[in-house]
């Protein structure tokens, strides 16, 4: 009766009265593939967390708890110090470097967007075109040279290094443009109409409308550069510039050492917290971001 | 025989939104029936349960004889065209239509030929090698139809199948969508907002509003005898007038600030026995509406107010009292706002309903 | 009119960087790349080499196995693809707790890489490590991750760790714009849940999954962090980026470094248009 218009599957995806049975070992297959997702993702997260509460005692010894028989507390103490510069300097830092960074990178990527985007002048296709083949190449070419210019600049060791060098951003540009042709173009008639300057359409119009768009692709960037290694390894010798990623690296030959294990993870969880804390916060818009540059599949 | 029977069907969402409460429908073999009303009356979730995409939250859903409530989409043998078409983008037009086909594993061979005849029915055999984003929206539709038609099935289902079309093709599409179904002999079941279009498409016309079936029956049905003050002002562009009167029993007439309208013998005798109280609603069309330049027996003064040509008519607005009545009239007539002019109305046409949306006579 | 020069003025930040941290240096990795260079004093001695780095890259047995390893290393993307493929799906239908398990699926992607690499560094640990103690639970002989055959695998398991909730969300948004009719008018059509899957969802996310997987082909062979903090010390797992930065940085040989950069530039250029080439054919373009 029911299997004529059935088009393949065993009886149990066809007969209709196994319905309910079906639809409740669907929901328990998928919902237990999500949480055995959930739980490996959060399993390391968990692992750093008591490592640090651990005593070294418990650390050293050979059975593998988990969880701490004496939860101990001490490591977050002594690890505010334990970090070479002391954590404080450290996340102002990574503040600094990173939170000026997405800012100049707004600002540059922004304009060029606009200018892009809604001016017709020559040269504008071929300049996107090249924004778009920019994109694809790889940046490990410019590593050396780039420090070279460093150097040449005076920038060595300092936060113009740090900063500077990714003022415009392919990706950033792209997502921007595209954000800004669905802006409809009367807008900028009547703002001009109406006596505004060309930068101020810029400033007071375009910026505010594009307010999503700068909030979800400035995430990204912040949280990318804050968790760069690479590039600060090599400009940055200072201790005292130190951004989180360097500062943590930094305790690299005490990583594997049992006395010191628990004020590493301590000093571990100081460094990662902010950003977890503030992703989550902004995860609404951090994870629009990340779909974003998806689309420039398209 | 392909009969589809609604019985008390009521579909539910979250906790109390009602979009269909308590339909009963009973379709007959080969018939076009339209759902019709404005948006958010329940029209398409109707549909769509008898589609097999929303599961009813009570009620019985009958195709064919066969009780489908608990059938899957996939195996009710109905067809389905959605508004936006659904066409795959990522698939040839051939690929679209034949997909159906594909799915129940039939031969190549017959898969072709059916194709064939298919398209060639719908005359689109040149678009089969094309790409859905290459296609306009009449061709898209032709599509959309002939994956529907391509299996044979029991049931046809449209969503707004014009809605997408520019207005010309909707005028011309409208004609052809039922010639096809016509020469198919399926029985159809069409959803629309366009009362031109479910008059002209139609054999029967469900007039739905907040999730219930107001009236049915067919178009001429509905626009000459309305049972209800919303399928009154529903049908009929321009929509039907309605002035609030009191009927007064002594002059039987009905009366208002602004005027005094004599009713004949056989009205006030259903008006006596079937309304509930003296509040009235007159209901009159604009085009039962002619217009005087002299005091004539039983009309009424009015100002024009405005004037809309429209070439082939022309609409009237004329105040009456605090509110604008409309007046088609042809399109010679002569006026200026400003001008006063009397109203007669036909009295075998005029609409007494009620103020409980009840009617009295035609 | 002053109104046709506008855009080039908006222009200027991105014309300075471009030509500055962009082009320059690209040509400028050319050039050092056929030098003798060495970041030595006097700071500023290349000889002209011509050919010479790139012949002696060939040659050099660590260089290749370091390409060779970061090509092995590659390899986990297509793995961490497919988790994200599934767990999108999943989630695409779940409608409990959608928002939490995405947040969860992000974490990893959003923590630092070091960081990430301290703590799979103790959950590796031999003795004392979780994992063991997992496996020794079911009686099951404890693996050495971190050993010189091994360690390379162990870090694209955290690799794999760590970006799977990139492509869970990337994934998820893309199922979102699969628009619901197109999924009904299969169903309607007499498809059930695999052929809809097979037919109308897969070729709807070719261009995605092309997306994810050229993006993260180029940014894999990239690879250094993760390695340079989990397994520096290890020879079997050097990375091809790893392996610049040594000479480059450590040994001072800016010639050969910039040499061996372009080598891994071009090398990935053309993967990147190989693959792109071939899922393109595979899918279809549409849009």
């Amino acid at each position: 009766m029911n299997s004529d218009f059935c088009a393949e599957g065993g009886w149990f995806i066809t007969k209709d009265w196994l319905r309910p049975i079906r639809k409740i070992s669907v929901n328990t297959l998928k919902y237990s593939i999500l949480t055995i997702g959930a739980i490996s993702s959060i399993l390391p997260f968990y692992w750093l967390f008591i490592s640090s509460l651990k005593t070294p005692e418990e650390i050293m010894g050979v059975i593998t708890t988990w969880w701490p028989h004496n939860p101990n507390w001490m490591a977050f103490i002594r690890a505010w110090d334990f970090l070479r510069p002391p954590l404080p300097r450290v996340l102002m830092n990574s503040f600094l470097v990173s939170g000026s960074y997405t800012l100049l990178l707004l600002l540059g990527s922004s304009l060029t967007a606009y200018a892009l985007a809604k001016y017709k002048f020559r040269g504008g296709p071929l300049i996107f075109w090249i924004i778009i083949s920019t994109m694809m190449l790889p940046g490990i070419i410019t590593l050396i040279p780039s420090v070279m210019l460093m150097l040449w600049f005076g920038w060595l060791n300092t936060y113009w290094a740090l900063i500077i060098p990714g003022a415009v951003n392919a990706y950033t540009v792209f997502l921007l443009r595209q954000y800004m042709i669905t802006i409809p173009d009367e807008v900028f008639d009547a703002a001009r109409l109406y006596g505004c300057s060309e930068f101020g359409i810029y400033w007071r119009i375009v910026l505010p409308l594009c307010k999503p768009a700068l909030a979800a692709i400035g995430l990204i960037n912040f949280v990318w550069n804050w968790n760069d290694l690479l590039w600060p390894l090599v400009v940055i010798k200072d201790a005292n510039l130190y951004t989180t990623q360097l500062a943590l690296m930094g305790l690299w030959d005490f990583r594997g050492s049992l006395p010191h294990l628990n004020l590493v993870a301590a000093c571990t969880v100081y460094v990662t917290l902010p950003l977890i804390i503030f992703s989550i916060i902004t995860s609404k818009h951090l994870i629009k971001g990340f779909t974003g540059l998806s689309y420039t599949a398209r | 025989m392909v009969e589809v029977r609604l019985e008390k069907l009521t579909k539910v969402f979250g906790k109390n939104t009602v979009a269909v409460d308590n339909v009963n429908l009973h379709v007959k073999d080969k018939e076009f029936i339209v759902l019709l009303g404005p948006s958010g009356c329940g029209k398409t979730t109707t549909l769509r349960c008898i589609a097999g995409l929303e599961t009813p939250t009570s009620g019985n859903i009958y195709i064919g004889d066969r009780l489908v409530n608990d059938v899957s989409e996939k195996d009710r043998d109905v067809a389905m065209v959605f508004q936006t078409f659904a066409l795959w983008p990522h698939m040839k037009v051939k690929d679209n239509i034949a997909f159906p086909l594909k799915m129940r594993k039939v031969p190549k061979d017959d898969i072709r030929k059916r194709l064939k005849e298919t398209a060639e029915l719908l005359k689109m055999s040149h678009l089969l090698d094309r790409v859905p984003g290459q296609l306009s929206g009449g061709e898209a539709q032709r599509v959309a139809l002939g994956r529907a038609i391509i299996r044979d099935p029991k049931v046809f289902l449209l969503d707004e199948p014009l809605a997408n079309l520019d207005a010309k093709l909707r005028v011309h599409m409208r004609v052809e969508v039922r010639k096809l179904q016509e020469k198919l002999g399926v029985t159809t079941i069409c959803v629309t907002h366009d009362q031109v279009e479910a008059m002209a498409m139609a054999d029967r016309i469900a007039v739905m509003h907040q999730g219930k079936i107001r009236q049915l029956g067919t178009a001429l049905d509905l626009y000459d005898k309305p049972e209800d003050l919303f399928v009154a002002g529903f049908m009929g562009s321009p929509p039907m007038n309605f002035i609030d009167c009191t009927y007064e029993e002594e002059k039987k007439a009905l009366i208002s600030e602004v005027f005094s309208l004599e009713i004949p013998k056989n009205l006030t005798k259903e008006i006596k026995e079937h309304a509930t109280s003296s509040e009235i609603i007159l209901g009159v069309r604009p085009q039962d509406i002619s217009l005087h330049e002299k005091q004539m027996p039983n009309s009424i003064s009015t100002e024009v107010y405005a004037m809309e040509p429209l070439g082939s008519e022309a609409i009237i607005d004329l105040k009456l009292g605090d509110m604008i009545i409309k007046a088609v009239t042809p399109p010679t007539y002569r006026t200026r706002p400003g001008d006063t002019a009397w109203i007669v109305f036909d009295m075998n046409r005029i609409h007494i309903l009620d103020k409980k949306t009840e009617k009295a006579i035609v | 009119m002053k109104r046709s020069r506008v855009p080039y003025i908006f222009l200027i930040p991105f014309f300075l960087s471009f030509a500055i941290f962009w082009a320059f240096p690209l040509g400028f990795a050319f050039y050092i790349s056929f030098t003798s260079w060495e970041f030595r004093p006097p700071l500023f001695g290349g000889k002209w080499v011509g050919l010479q780095n790139y012949v002696e890259a060939f040659g050099d047995r660590y260089w290749l196995e370091a390409l060779q390893h970061s090509f092995i290393y590659v390899l986990y993307e297509p793995i961490c693809i497919f988790i994200g493929l599934i767990l999108a799906l999943a989630l695409n239908t779940a409608i409990k707790g959608r928002s939490v398990f995405r947040t969860v699926y992000f974490l990893p992607v959003i923590t630092s890489t070091v960081a990430i690499a301290y703590v799979w560094g103790w959950l590796y640990d031999y003795w004392r490590g979780p994992f063991n103690a997992i496996l020794r639970l079911f009686g099951l002989p404890p693996v050495a991750w971190l050993s010189v055959w091994n360690a390379l695998y162990s870090v694209m398991i955290m690799s794999t760790w760590q970006w799977m909730g990139l492509n869970v969300i990337i994934f998820l948004a893309a199922l979102q714009s699969i628009p619901n009719e197109y999924h009904e008018a299969a169903r309607i059509s007499g498809a059930n849940a695999w052929n809809t899957f097979r037919h109308i969802t897969v070729p709807l996310l070719k261009p995605t999954i092309l997306f994810c997987a050229v993006t993260a082909t180029a940014g894999s062979l990239q690879v250094f962090t993760e390695v340079y903090t989990l397994t520096r010390e290890i020879p079997t797992t050097t990375v091809a980026v790893q392996y610049i930065y040594r000479q480059a940085f450590a040994y001072l040989k800016f010639g050969y470094g910039a040499a061996l950069a372009v080598i891994l530039f071009l090398i990935i250029l053309v993967i990147a248009m190989i693959e792109f080439r071939l899922l393109r054919r595979g899918g279809m373009v549409y849009y």
